[in-house]
């Protein structure tokens, strides 16, 4: 009986860990990428700033 | 989105409680009998998950739409996690009643095979940089894939077996009870599952984002 509920008791324990797991990694990810988007779209703005910008001035 | 999650949530610490305290003890195999809950709703989410990618793969070829491709790449990813389950809750419980941790009895075999084929397919979409021919050779990869799902469902009924199979067509060796706090975890992981996909989908998209900006910011 013991045995029986240490083994129930590992199998939940996995099952919940690599779903937080997983679902950390996936936050993990989504915040990575976000960081990313801004600073790739704030150096898409500079980038067509300094095109559109007139002869001469900076 | 915030509805589904939290129906998820309430379903999923129903399943929890349903499984661990509500179902009786099962006669013969006691208290690790409950294993079962979580490894059968992992299990069904697995098939449904890579159902998923044959859907998406199949409508992707047809259409051309990345939408199908990031729904298959998703659902590919999250059918790796259930399955990764199914194959740690199964030798836990294996350990308990057969005395070893694996066997290669068929559907044990085949469920193997069948996360080696889906880790394969992330591992080529990895491989793959050109988003056109990484979705188109994916696709094919998550069609063919896919035979191996109803040969891990029917291995049981095809082949001598030692994994137990309580449910058979027209046969049901379940109380009650125990159908119940099966059919409420079935119902729980499936809408984490759809949560997982909302989720992962997303990230997909957000990446197909970074990488469209990327290339603009190289051609500007």
């Amino acid at each position: 009986m013991q045995t029986g509920l240490w083994f129930l008791f590992v199998a939940f324990a996995v099952v919940w860990a690599v779903l937080f797991g997983y679902l950390a990694s996936l936050r993990a990810r989504q915040q990575r990428l976000e960081v990313e988007l801004r600073s790739l779209d704030a150096a898409l703005g500079r980038r067509e700033g300094e095109t559109d910008a007139p002869a001469g001035t900076s | 989105m915030r509805i589904l999650i939290r129906v998820a949530a309430a379903a999923m610490i129903a399943g929890l409680y349903l499984g661990l305290v509500w179902a009786p003890e099962d006669a013969i195999l006691g208290q690790v009998q409950r294993i079962f809950y979580p490894h059968v709703a992992t299990a069904w989410n697995a098939y449904l998950a890579f159902t998923v990618v044959l859907v998406g793969s199949i409508a992707y070829l047809r259409t051309r739409n990345e939408a199908w491709d990031r729904l298959a790449a998703s659902s590919a990813e999250i059918g790796v996690v259930f399955t990764t389950l199914v194959l740690l809750t199964g030798p836990i419980w294996a350990r308990a009643v057969w005395g070893v941790w694996w066997t290669w009895d068929p559907r044990l075999t085949t469920t193997l095979i069948l996360w080696f084929i889906y880790v394969g397919y992330l591992v080529l979409r990895a491989a793959i940089d050109q988003p056109d021919r990484r979705a188109r050779i994916a696709a094919v990869f998550g069609i063919i894939g896919f035979i191996d799902v109803p040969i891990v469902h029917f291995s049981v009924t095809w082949w001598r077996t030692i994994h137990p199979s309580v449910i058979r067509p027209g046969k049901l060796d379940l109380e009650p009870a125990m159908l119940v706090a099966l059919l409420v975890n079935v119902a729980a992981f499936t809408l984490l599952y759809a949560v997982l996909v909302a989720c992962r989908t997303r990230l997909e998209r957000v990446s197909a984002a970074v990488a469209a900006l990327r290339e603009r910011l190289r051609s500007a």
